[in-house]
C-alpha cells in the first residue's frame, strides 16, 4: 500500500445557519495503491481538491491521518515534509502556478535544482516538453504562457523529479484534445512504471485515453464513495 | 543555498524597479543614520577639544575687545582681534585674590602672509608660565620653541620650504599642532619674545592704530587664569572684574558652556531628525515588506507546492532583502563619503561651532552601525511578511488568485 487515509475529514469556517465552519470533506478512508490509477470526479464545489491537497500533504485534515509508505505525513516537521514531497509527491495544482521570474526550462528544473540534483535532468525536460509539444518554449519566460502552456509546463514540473505519486487537479481543463491525448499518453508512461497517479476531472472520455485499469472516486457534497471500473 | 541565491537574482533581475524602489528607501534611511551620528560625534569631539585646549579657568581681556574679535570668537571661530592691556592693569589681574597659575598671551593679527590666503592670528605664549599651548605642542613636538621658532594651527598649510614670513621677516615652522576642531586650529603660535619683535616691525611697518597707545613690550592681549584649590571661579572672576577697570574676566566654564549648551540644542535637534528618519523609513521598509510579500502569496505557495520549506521560501526572501539592503547602503555611504570631503569643515561653520571629524575608526563604527541597522530591519520585515503568509496552509493559499 502506497498510500492510506484513516478517517480524514476537512472542515472550513464559514459562517451557516447552525455552526460556524463547513465541512467539505466528511470521514473517509481512502487506499491508493503503486501503479495504480486513480479518478476523483463529482460537481464543482463538492469537495475534490479538498480531498486531494489532504493527500499531497498541503492541507492537514481536521481529523485523520495520511500514511504515505505507512508514515504519518502531518507528523512530520515542516522541513521534513516539504522535501518529502519534493521527493516523492508531484503536484499539479489547479490555477495557474509558473514563478514569472523564470523561463519555462527554469521552472521545470525547479523541483529538481532546489535539493541540488538537477543532474541529467535537462534532458528529461526536454523530452518531455517535446511530447507536450513545448519544446520551442524552452527559453520563455512563464508569464509570457498561454494558460494551456502553462498547465502543460506544470505538468512536467510534477513529473521532473520521477516522483511515486502524482496528484493532478483537473489538469486536462485548459488543454485541447492533441495536447489532452499526449498528457494521458504520459500518464499512463508513468503509471507503467510504477507510480500512483490521481486525476481530477469531470471529462469521463479524457479517461478511455488511458491503457490501464481507473478506480474511480465519485465526490458528493463531501461524501466519498468508490467505483470500480 | 544556491538555490536560494538563484532564484533571489532572478527575482530581483525580473522585477528590477521593485528592487530599486526599495534600495533607494535603505538608501536614504542609511545616509539619515550615517551623517546624523556622524554630525553630532563630529560636534561632540568639538566640544571636548575645545575644553581640553582652553586648560584656563578664567580669561581676561580687555574691554576694547569688544567688538573686535573676543577670545570666543578666536578661540572658537579663528575670527582675528589686535587689543592690548596695560602692564598695571596686568599686574591689578595678577595679584587678585585665588589665583594659582597666571599666564599672558599676546595676539597679533598678520597682514597677508606667504603662506596664507587670509589673515591669520598669531598667538604668542609666555613660556615660562604657559599652561595652555605648551601642553598641546608637546602632544605633536618634545624639542623646545626657541626664538625665531613658530607652530602652526592643523587648518594652517605647511608651507613647502618650512618657514613663514610676517612682517618682512621669516620664521621657521617647528611644528603642526594637532586639531581640535575650533577656532585654535587656524591660529600661528610663538613665544613672548618672537610676538613682540614681530609686532615691532608690524609697529615699524604699518601704522597701525591699536599700537598707538600699546606699550608693547610690557602689554599683553588675554591673561589666562587657574583659580587655586577653595576658591570658587565665579567669585574670583566677579572679583576681577569689579577691581579691575577697563577689563572683561570670563570663566572658561561659561564659555564652553555657552558651546555646551548650543551644541545640546543642536545634537538634539539632529538627533530627533535621525531618529524620526529612522522611525518613518523602518516603517515603510516594514510596510513596502509586507506590501511585496502579499503580491507573492501564490509565489510562495509554488514554491511550497514544489517542496520548499519555510526556510527554504523565507532564506530567497532573505537573499533578496540582503542584496537590495547592501546595495542600498553602498549607495549611502558612498554618497556620505563624498559630501563630507566636499563639505566637512563647512558644516562646523554653518553651525559656527566648533566640529571635529571623527578618527577612522570611529567613521568605520558608524559606517558599519549606518549598514547593519537597515540590513537587520530588511531582512527582520522580510522574515516577519514571510511568517505572517506561511502560516497559512498551502492548501489555503493555493486558493487565492493573484
Ligand atoms: N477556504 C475556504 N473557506 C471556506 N470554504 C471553503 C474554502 N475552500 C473551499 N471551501 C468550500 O469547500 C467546498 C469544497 O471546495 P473544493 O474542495 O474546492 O471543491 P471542488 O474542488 O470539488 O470544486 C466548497 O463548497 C467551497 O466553497
Ligand atoms: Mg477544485
Amino acid at each position: 500500500m502506497l498510500l492510506r487515509a484513516e478517517g480524514i475529514s476537512r472542515d472550513y469556517f464559514r459562517n451557516g445557519r447552525d455552526t460556524n465552519f463547513f465541512t467539505a470533506v466528511k470521514k473517509t478512508d481512502l487506499e491508493i495503491e503503486k501503479g495504480s490509477c486513480t479518478a476523483v470526479s463529482g460537481r464543482s464545489g463538492s469537495g475534490k481538491t479538498t480531498l486531494i491537497n489532504m493527500l499531497s500533504g498541503l492541507l492537514t485534515p481536521t481529523e485523520g491521518r495520511v500514511l504515505f509508505d505507512g508514515e504519518d505525513i502531518y507528523a512530520m516537521s515542516d522541513s521534513t515534509r516539504a522535501a518529502f514531497r519534493n521527493r516523492n509527491i508531484g503536484i499539479v495544482p489547479q490555477g495557474q502556478t509558473g514563478l514569472k521570474s523564470l523561463t519555462v526550462l527554469e521552472n521545470i528544473l525547479l523541483p529538481a535544482v532546489m535539493y541540488g540534483n538537477e543532474k541529467d535532468k535537462t534532458e528529461k525536460a526536454r523530452k518531455l516538453m517535446k511530447q507536450l509539444s513545448i519544446e520551442d518554449l524552452e527559453d520563455v519566460f512563464a508569464n509570457e504562457l498561454s494558460g494551456g502552456e502553462l498547465r502543460r509546463m506544470a505538468i512536467i514540473r510534477a513529473m521532473i523529479n520521477s516522483p511515486r505519486m502524482i496528484i493532478a487537479d483537473e489538469p486536462t481543463g485548459d488543454l485541447d484534445d492533441i495536447s489532452t491525448e499526449a498528457v494521458m499518453k504520459l500518464f499512463d508512461d508513468c503509471i507503467k512504471n510504477g507510480c500512483a497517479v490521481i486525476i481530477v476531472t469531470h471529462e469521463a472520455e479524457c479517461l478511455s485515453l488511458l491503457d490501464v485499469p481507473v478506480t474511480t472516486l465519485r465526490v458528493d457534497d463531501g461524501v466519498i464513495k468508490t467505483q470500480s471500473r | 543555498m544556491r538555490f536560494s541565491s538563484g532564484l533571489a537574482l532572478k527575482n530581483i533581475k525580473r522585477k528590477p524597479f521593485r528592487a530599486f524602489a526599495m534600495a533607494v528607501l535603505v538608501m536614504i534611511l542609511s545616509f539619515a543614520l550615517f551623517s546624523g551620528a556622524y554630525v553630532i560625534i563630529s560636534l561632540q569631539n568639538g566640544l571636548s577639544g575645545y575644553k581640553a585646549r582652553l586648560g584656563a579657568d578664567i580669561i581676561v581681556t580687555p574691554n576694547s575687545a569688544k567688538g573686535h574679535g573676543t577670545v570666543d570668537d578666536v578661540f572658537l571661530q579663528g575670527i582675528t582681534g589686535n587689543y592690548y592691556m596695560a602692564k598695571n592693569d596686568i599686574d591689578k589681574i595678577k595679584n587678585t585674590e585665588g589665583i594659582e597659575k597666571v599666564t599672558c598671551q599676546f595676539f597679533l593679527t598678520s597682514a597677508k602672509a606667504s603662506c596664507c590666503s587670509s589673515r591669520v592670528q598669531i598667538i604668542g605664549f609666555d613660556p615660562e608660565t604657559d599652561f595652555s599651548v605648551l601642553p598641546w605642542i608637546g602632544e605633536t613636538f618634545d624639542g623646545t620653541i626657541t626664538d625665531g621658532d613658530i607652530v602652526i594651527g592643523a587648518d594652517v598649510s605647511m608651507p613647502a620650504d618650512g618657514t613663514i614670513k610676517f612682517y618682512g621677516e621669516n620664521y621657521h615652522v617647528a611644528a603642526q599642532l594637532k586639531k581640535t576642531g575650533t577656532g585654535l586650529d587656524q591660529a600661528v603660535y610663538t613665544n613672548m619674545n618672537t610676538i613682540k619683535k614681530m609686532a615691532q616691525s608690524a609697529k615699524a611697518l604699518l601704522s597701525l592704530d591699536e599700537f598707538k597707545n600699546a606699550d608693547i613690550d610690557t602689554s599683553a592681549s588675554a591673561v589666562l587664569i587657574k583659580v587655586r584649590d577653595g576658591y570658587d571661579i565665579g567669585a574670583v572672576t566677579d572679583d576681577i572684574n569689579i577691581h579691575v577697570t577697563k577689563v572683561q574676566a570670563t570663566s572658561a566654564r561659561s564659555m564652553i558652556s555657552s558651546v555646551s549648551d548650543g551644541l545640546d540644542g543642536v545634537s538634539g535637534i539632529i538627533g530627533a531628525l535621525t531618529a524620526g528618519i529612522w522611525v518613518l523609513s523602518a516603517a515603510i521598509m516594514m510596510a513596502a515588506f509586507a506590501m511585496i510579500s502579499n503580491e507573492r502569496r501564490k509565489e510562495f505557495a509554488v514554491l511550497s507546492v514544489i517542496g520548499a520549506s519555510k526556510k527554504m521560501i523565507f532564506s530567497v526572501t532573505a537573499f533578496e532583502a540582503v542584496l537590495i539592503c547592501l546595495s542600498g547602503s553602498a549607495a549611502a555611504l558612498l554618497m556620505a563619503v563624498l559630501i563630507s570631503f566636499s563639505a566637512a569643515g563647512d558644516i562646523g561653520e554653518m553651525l559656527s561651532m566648533p566640529y571635529l571629524a571623527p578618527d577612522f575608526m570611529t567613521f568605520v563604527i558608524i559606517g558599519s552601525g549606518a549598514v547593519l541597522l537597515p540590513l537587520l530591519t530588511g531582512v527582520l520585515a522580510s522574515l516577519l511578511s514571510v511568517l505572517r503568509i506561511t502560516k497559512n496552509e498551502t492548501g489555503m493559499l493555493l486558493r487565492e488568485d493573484a
